[in-house]
């Protein structure tokens, strides 16, 4: 009898299962409909693509692996070069910009008169359009009329061509980055909130200095925070795209002419969007590389509340 | 109970999500019937509607709107769906058309059609041509073709533009220069136009680029400012007899001497004899029309579009012919009207194209804008009269000498549509030309440097 009961029991609790499973199911369906049908439909047909001559109306024709020979074996002159610019925007725009917007939450994290004013202040820009941005960075540019140099100039320094020398194009383009970081900024400040008071206690008790303060807890409970911000800052770098279409065309001679611009420009101005295809696979490829490490050295720096290691 | 309850609520939930997605995707489905409905009904042979992209400015879609309403008036069977895209999403929305089944009939186009051609989307003109006594090869423009191979065409200009010098003639009067001549066989020398821009340049303290102390830093008033492209660079290069492409089209032309000589001219312009603002400087000016106006610069290269603005200032503007190194040497240049294969209607199609390039059709456009594309209205003195009448407030003194005349007389073909992959090549040149024009090369340099990289694009040309 109580066998009886507790195999009913089971078939119970197993049909419960089920149904909540399906349940589970329907409920994340149109999700996964929309992922099926409006991501990952249209990427299995763009990897197809890369291998073909399409040309954006033409049938295309199967060409193996010729748009990535083509690119990767130098036949395309723009490929390595607008690498090296996108890699360069990177590595100057991703560190300055999390160091920026780390010493930024950490000010507006301080209890000072206002600081609700000050937070949206900072985190306005980023609500603003990036092509309106970059028509107000036109103007701020501006090697002769601009406020950049004219500060400079007021200062008794020399003036910069900004984004119409060859040198300074990208750094001048990393720089008006740090003006959209809002995002970041606020990610950091959540991180913030989140570091319990106790351990500041603690540092106080023992008599440390505010800069221990901040080396050896806010830091290291910020490492997971700041781990998030470099996945995103790099994936968001080597997508950038608008500054080139709008500020500068790519120019002066090819020295911002990044990844996603090359990509537009073979795509909708040369009309090969097959060879367009293999250039957006060849990004999808170094993001998930550079992503992967990262992860792979996120253990040795990055400190989980709780995990007991380190 | 409890299990009949679960068994609704799952399968309500399913038919719900399952709703969501027929009538999102029921949307899509709509549209197209609706459209096969249009077209199904032509075929009964009553009504035509014919699909028609374009880009142009507002004036431009307005008077093209017009005359589609005057085409519409004339042939009551027949419809024009026209949908005006901006041009810069132009080829990005006209691919989406093609790949959906949803091409238009007939459409405005650009360097891209020829590919379209090569590829069998569109109706090559001779073809049509064939079949349509009413208009010859020989009526146009000779280099006016757009073609994909020898004898096949993706049509020839709907209109044309020219390369044009426009001045403020009030700045040419308070610094007592004489103003650029409107005949081609009184152009000015290379050196006259130097002396002249220098006249018109001023820094801030009212300096000439020749007097001591003259701060080429602070120019407040430039002599004369060239858009630094290739329409504005190529009539120097084949005026001191260069070319884009050599005469067999076999190689890169651009990095011989009398190419490089006259592009280091331009550049000279703006670094050696500070007449003309630097990439970086122009900037900082505004549009043609408005640079005019506010007095920055006394004169301007730049395509005779800009005449349609400046008709709209209430400036006392001018045009001359261009300055040359040694002939007189120009061309026109503009888009076509392409029809595509998948049209139902070609012949329909057909008769709109001819309606739309007949200049006597859109004629407010051709009375500023455009200029026309067939020889009869250059050379029939009451055709001449009905575009190019320099009472009309687009066409200044001079312009029936200075600008359609001397371009005319002196055309040769456009390198857009007469060397192969000219996009691309363009694109490899112009960025190599950014550092000759700041100065950090010189033209013999870049071009050098730049001819190995268009060397596979190099492939010869299409008209001549």
């Amino acid at each position: 009898m109580e066998a009886i009961s507790s195999h009913t029991g089971n078939r119970m609790r197993k049909k419960r299962r089920t149904q909540r499973e399906l349940y589970g199911w329907l409920f994340a369906l149109p999700a996964i409909l929309g992922l099926l049908i409006f991501t990952l439909g249209p990427m299995i047909y763009s990897l197809y693509m890369s291998f073909t001559d399409y040309s954006g109306s033409n049938s295309p024709g199967f060409i193996g692996l010729d748009n990535y020979k083509r690119m990767l074996g130098g036949g395309d002159p723009y490929f390595y070069k607008s690498l090296a610019v996108t890699f360069y925007f990177v590595i100057l725009s991703v560190p300055t910009g999390i160091v920026y917007s780390f010493l930024l939450a950490i000010l507006l994290n301080q209890n000072v008169k206002g600081k609700s004013i000050f937070r949206t202040i900072f985190y306005l820009p980023s609500i603003v359009p990036i092509i309106a941005i970059s028509f107000i960075w036109l103007w701020l540019l501006n090697p002769d009329l601009g406020l950049a140099n004219e500060l400079l100039s007021t200062l008794g320094l020399p003036g910069s061509q900004w984004i119409f020398g060859e040198k300074s194009v990208v750094p001048s383009l990393a720089l008006m980055n740090l003006w959209t970081t809002g995002g970041t900024m606020i990610i950091f400040l959540a991180g913030l909130q989140d570091i319990p008071r106790s351990l500041y206690e603690a540092i106080e008790m023992d008599g440390g200095s505010r800069l221990a303060k901040l080396r050896h807890i806010t830091i290291p409970m910020m490492t997971p925070t700041i781990f998030f911000n470099l996945i995103m800052g790099i994936i968001n770098g080597f997508q950038v795209f608008s500054q080139a279409y709008v500020m500068t065309n790519g120019g002066p001679n090819n020295a911002s002419l990044f990844y996603v611009f090359y990509l537009y420009r073979e795509a909708f101005q040369f009309s090969r969007m097959g060879s367009a295809s293999a250039i957006a696979w060849v990004l999808f490829a170094i993001i998930m590389v550079l992503t992967y490490i990262v992860f792979k050295t996120s253990n040795k720096w990055v400190y989980y509340e709780g995990d007991g290691a380190r | 109970m409890t299990k009949r309850t679960g068994k609704w609520k799952v399968s309500f939930i399913f038919l719900a999500i399952m709703a969501l997605f027929v009538t999102a995707c029921g949307t899509g489905g709509g549209g197209s019937q609706t459209n096969a409905g249009q077209n199904g009904g032509t075929d009964n042979g009553k009504k035509v509607m014919l699909k028609f992209t374009f880009w142009g400015s507002p004036e431009e879609k307005k008077a093209v709107e017009s005359a589609i309403k005057a085409f519409e008036e004339k042939n009551p069977n027949i419809t024009i769906d026209s949908v005006h895209i901006p041009g810069t999403d132009f080829l990005q929305k006209l691919n989406a058309m093609i790949a959906g089944n949803e091409a238009p009939d007939i459409s405005y186009s650009a360097a891209w059609k020829l590919k379209m051609g090569e590829e069998g989307l569109i109706y090559n003109f001779f073809d049509l041509m064939k079949d349509d006594p009413s208009i010859k090869k020989e009526d146009y423009l000779e280099y006016a073709w757009w073609n994909w191979e020898q004898d096949k065409s993706a049509g020839p200009y709907q209109a044309s533009v020219v390369p044009s010098l426009m001045y403020n003639a009030d700045m040419f009067q308070e610094a007592g220069v004489a103003l650029p001549p409107t005949k081609a066989e009184e152009a000015w020398t290379w050196e006259q136009f130097v002396d002249a821009a220098k006249k018109l340049t001023l820094d801030r303290n009212g300096k000439h680029p020749d007097d001591p102390g003259f701060d080429p830093k602070n120019i407040k008033q430039y002599g004369v400012k060239l858009s630094l492209g290739w329409s504005s660079y190529m009539p120097m290069v084949l005026s001191n007899g260069g070319d884009y492409l050599t005469a067999d089209g076999k190689e890169f032309r651009l990095s011989k001497p009398e190419a490089t000589e006259a592009l280091q001219r331009i550049a000279d312009l703006i670094n050696v004899h500070h007449v003309s603002p630097s990439p970086v400087q122009a900037s900082s000016i505004p549009a043609p029309a408005t640079a005019l106006q506010s007095k920055k610069v006394a004169m301007i290269i730049d395509g005779s579009w800009n005449h349609l603005d400046l008709s709209k200032t209430n400036i006392n503007w001018g045009v001359g012919v261009l300055p040359v190194i040694k002939d007189y040497k120009t061309f026109f240049l503009g888009g076509s009207l392409i029809i595509f294969k998948s049209s139902k209607h070609p012949k329909e199609a057909w008769e709109f194209s001819k309606f739309l390039t007949d200049p006597q059709n859109v004629l407010d456009l051709h009375q500023g804008l455009w200029m026309p594309q067939l020889n009869k209205w250059y050379e029939d003195p009451e055709l001449i009269d009905e575009w190019a009448n320099e009472e009309l407030p687009g066409r200044p003194a001079g312009f029936q000498d200075a600008v359609m005349r001397s371009t005319y007389e002196h055309a040769e073909p456009s390198p857009e549509n007469n060397v192969k992959n000219f996009v691309e090549i363009d694109a490899a040149v112009a960025a190599a030309l950014d550092q000759v024009w700041l100065g950090e090369k010189t033209a013999e340099q870049a071009m050098k440097e730049v001819e190995t990289k268009v060397k596979p694009l190099v492939q010869g040309t299409y008209l001549k």
